[in-house]
């Protein structure tokens, strides 16, 4: 019943819950997003920028520090050289030790010169060598070799005649590492023949290692190198922090771009950023060693180097992710509340709508008014629960379209309901008035309105109406129009009837004043007669016009009767006329219990009594019965006689006002009708049953709304 | 048809009515006959000659009829409608003679083809002047039309 839930649903919270975040929440949330995301960003870019350019600061002192005591050192190295160098006492100490092997005084000298040097630190050993590279002297005096890099640099380094370095080498005795410092000697100060060399060997493990590897901070992972080219390859110099053996060992080719080191030998200055011997991603500062062939290289581990700044990062995640979390619930909670407020408004949105809803079908139950909605798309119909009541369905009996609410109207109008239903169409609005037949077969009348309905843009989409039951209306308008044809023929006949014995009164005065001129005695009297009787006639009508319009006006207080009582009643006021006949009277059933207005009862009987016995005719043995009888539920009375009889053809006209069947019988033609008007009060109804003229006739009726209760039983 | 007598068929339920017409057609020097029948039914009767009306000698056909429109048993309109629809009746000329000056007694008459439509004066002189000037008009001067057969 897809119609019925269309209306029903009415009630139902509409739709389903909202979901939807608001434009407005979402865009807040995004610029909070945005805001805390690149706040944070620019934060900790700033943050990274100043830490790398301390780490630089810090490298790059470190290094400038190193590259100038290095250089310092050197200068002090050759400076050392310098004391023997073109001195003629020491030329002289050293020509005598070489060529008077027997003054002992020279060798004491010497060597006296020479543990001089050597207790100043800086060197582990001095050699002196003559012009060939052989080795004349070594102190300390446990014996030694010289190593032959120097021996074979010899006579090298008495040409050039001038103090010189010996970088650093691998000694062939003890494999360990060195450098020198070169004194040509020669005979006399200003040149001469050279009577040898003096070397002054340097053990970098004392003081140049340690000084290397020296660092002014805490670090895990910064150091300093020194490297110098070697070919094409770079060669380590010293001893590593993080590997043993390297000095003079560890070289790598100078493709290896990669590494500080290469970078230096190449010829690269200043803060670099690579990958060292470790494979360790290293931040490096690069300098060149003046007036000698090393490189510098200062370098730490970005690890450690930005170290902090990963902390500092976590930090910074963290706190972003805090703070969007923040603002987050802050914007959930806001649309909480707006949903909640949402919800409670709909809520109380949709409670209206029920009350509104229910005040609806209660109206539409009080007013008998129900309605209805037409989709003219899938032509299905939606009816109100009022409707189903009007037309006497349950909802999940049927399944409505326009068919099938067709068949429930009066076959009869059901052309008319067609061309409503196309007059709404073609005029917009029409009116409906049409029989239903409900299911349980009775008939009802409703009357409705129809119109169609549009959708925003104008287009037809359904019709909508309401449809009544005017059966009660109908009944009344009914009733109505009885009444009113029956005043109608009541003025109309008041007109003929009245104006009748007027007319014969006027005629007979003008007759009567011509024949008492002419003194004709017999006319006078016929004249005189004719305007009594109309006189007469015009009395009884204006008394029984008086009783009738009593009806239903007057009411005397409710009194409980049997039928007997009321037909004996009725029987005294018409005993005369009845003894004058001989007419036998049976009364069946008088216990029959009644109650109502008695003298209005009374009347009833009386009528009919006085109707049977004006149309007893001749019957030699005139007899009339007065009774009730049980017919299903109702109890029927009847006043029966054996006289004239009624031709079927007037059996309807004797209940009409001022209708009579014969001119010649007395009465006004008002007895019958009155009798109808007190049945009629009663809800009852009258019939007359004749067989034909002389076959006596019978009156039945019903008092539905005086009857108490019937009981069986004849008396006479 | 000069000479002849005038037959003429009162339909009247009121006695003194229908004395008040007997008294003026009475008073009429031509030679005329008056019927008195009292209600619808026996006018019917007479019309058709049926019942106690079945001697034509006793019942000749009417010139004339004239006619009150409440009466019992059968209508006064009812007769007319009846006459005017039978061929055999419909040329004999009807006047209503009524008290009734109802608009619809009127319609109905003339559309049943009524030939006249008189309604009875309270007045006696007018009454009296009606009668006779209908004398005068109908059994003077009106020409009836042949019945032969």
């Amino acid at each position: 019943m897809a119609g019925a839930d269309l209306e029903h649903s009415l009630v139902k919270p509409p739709g389903p819950p909202r979901q939807r975040l608001p434009l407005g929440l979402i865009l807040i949330f995004a610029f909070l997003c945005a805001g805390i995301v690149s706040a944070g960003y620019l934060y900790y870019h700033g943050y990274e920028t100043s830490h790398r350019q301390e780490v630089e600061k810090q490298l790059i002192s470190v290094g400038d520090l190193k590259v100038a005591e290095l250089a310092q050192w050197r200068k002090e190295r050759l400076g050392d050289g310098g004391i023997f160098f073109r001195n003629t006492a020491f030329s002289t100490l050293v020509g005598r030790y070489y060529y008077q092997p027997t003054d002992l005084e020279a060798q004491r000298e010497l060597e006296s010169w020479l543990s001089k040097v050597l207790a100043y630190g800086q060197y582990d050993r001095a050699f002196l060598l003559d012009p060939q590279g052989i080795e004349r002297l070594s102190l300390p005096l446990q014996p030694e070799r010289i190593a032959s890099v120097i021996s074979q640099r010899t006579p090298e380094i008495l040409e050039t005649g001038a103090v010189a370095f010996q970088d650093f080498f691998r000694d062939d005795q003890d494999q360990r590492v060195y450098m020198a410092v070169l004194v040509p000697i020669f005979d006399l100060p200003d040149g001469g023949p050279p009577l040898g060399l003096l070397v002054l060997r340097i053990d970098p493990e004392q003081y140049l290692y340690p000084f290397i590897n020296r660092w002014p901070t805490p670090s895990q992972t910064a150091e300093t190198l020194l490297v110098r080219r070697d070919g094409s390859d770079v060669l380590y110099l010293n001893e590593l922090r993080f590997q043993k053996d390297t000095a003079l060992t560890l070289r790598y080719p100078l493709d290896r771009q990669e590494l500080p080191a290469a970078k230096v030998v190449l010829g690269e200055k200043g803060i670099v950023d690579g990958t060292d011997y470790r494979g360790a991603s290293v931040i490096a500062d690069l300098q060149a060693i003046p007036n000698s062939p090393w490189f510098l290289v200062a370098r730490i581990d970005a690890a450690e180097a930005f170290g902090p700044l990963v902390a500092q990062l976590w930090v910074m995640i963290f706190l972003v992710a805090a703070l969007l979390f923040c603002s987050g619930a802050g914007v959930g909670f806001v649309w909480r509340q707006q949903n909640t407020r949402f919800y409670r408004e709909r809520f109380q949105a949709s409670e209206a709508l029920r009350q509104s809803e229910a005040s609806l079908q209660r109206a539409e139950a009080i007013g008998h008014l129900g309605h209805w909605r037409l989709n003219l798309a899938n032509e299905q119909l939606s009816w109100s629960e009022e409707m189903y009541r009007l037309y006497g369905i349950r909802p999940e009996d049927f399944t409505f379209n326009y068919a099938v609410f067709t068949r429930l109207v009066h076959p009869e109008d059901r052309d008319d309901f067609d061309q409503t239903t196309l007059a709404i169409q073609k005029e917009g609005t029409a009116l409906f008035a049409y029989r239903i037949v409900r299911a349980d077969g009775e008939i009802r009348y409703v009357s409705g309105t129809g119109e169609l309905e549009r959708d925003p843009s104008g287009k037809v989409v359904g019709m909508f109406g309401t449809v009544q039951d005017v059966t009660g209306l109908q009944q009344k308008e009914r009733e109505l129009q009885e009444k009113n044809a029956e005043l109608e023929r009541f003025t109309y006949t008041i007109s003929h009837d009245l104006k009748s014995p007027l007319v014969t009164v006027k005629t007979f005065l003008g007759y009567l004043k011509e024949d008492l001129a002419h003194s004709e005695e017999e006319r006078v009297e016929q004249d005189m007669g004719y305007i009594h009787g109309a006189a007469d006639k015009m009395t009884q009508l204006l008394d029984e016009l008086l009783e009738m319009s009593r009806i239903g006006r007057v009411v005397n207080p409710p009194v409980r009767v049997e039928l007997g009582e009321l037909a004996q009643e009725a029987l005294n006021m018409v005993a005369g006329r009845m003894a004058e006949k001989g007419v036998e009277v049976l009364v069946e059933n008088p216990n029959v219990l009644l109650k109502g207005d008695r003298p209005r009862l009374v009347e009833i009987w009386q009528n009919l009594l006085e109707n049977a016995v004006k149309f007893a005719g001749d019957q030699p043995s005139p007899r009339i019965e007065i009774g009730a009888q049980e017919r299903g539920p109702e109890t029927l009375f009847f006043v029966r006689d054996n006289g004239l009889g009624i031709d079927p053809r007037f059996q309807e006209r004797v209940f009409n006002l001022f209708e009579k069947l014969d001119p010649r019988i007395e009465g006004t033609g008002l007895g019958l009708a009155m009798v109808k008007r007190i049945v009629e009060l009663y809800g009852g109804k009258i019939w007359l049953e004749s067989k034909g003229l002389g076959k006596g006739s019978c009156f039945w009726f019903t008092l539905p709304q005086a009857v108490l209760q019937a009981r069986e039983g004849v008396s006479k | 048809m000069r000479g002849e007598p005038v037959v003429i068929l009162l339909v009247e339920d009121e006695p003194a009515h229908a004395e008040i017409v007997r008294r003026n057609f009475q008073g009429f020097r031509l030679a005329n006959r008056l019927i008195h029948v009292t209600d619808g039914e026996a006018a019917l009767n007479y019309l058709y000659r049926r019942d106690e009306f079945r001697d034509e000698s006793h019942s000749p056909r009417p010139n004339l009829v004239l006619l009150d429109l409440r009466l019992p048993k059968v209508d006064g309109l009812e007769v007319l409608r009846t006459m005017k629809e039978d061929p055999a009746l419909c040329r004999i000329p009807v006047v209503i003679l009524t008290t009734s000056a109802a608009e619809v007694d009127l319609v109905k008459a003339y559309e049943y083809h009524a030939n006249s439509y008189l309604v009875k004066p309270v007045d006696f002189p007018q009454f009296i002047s009606l009668m006779e000037t209908l004398g005068y008009y109908w059994l003077a001067w009106n020409e009836f039309p042949y019945e032969g057969v």
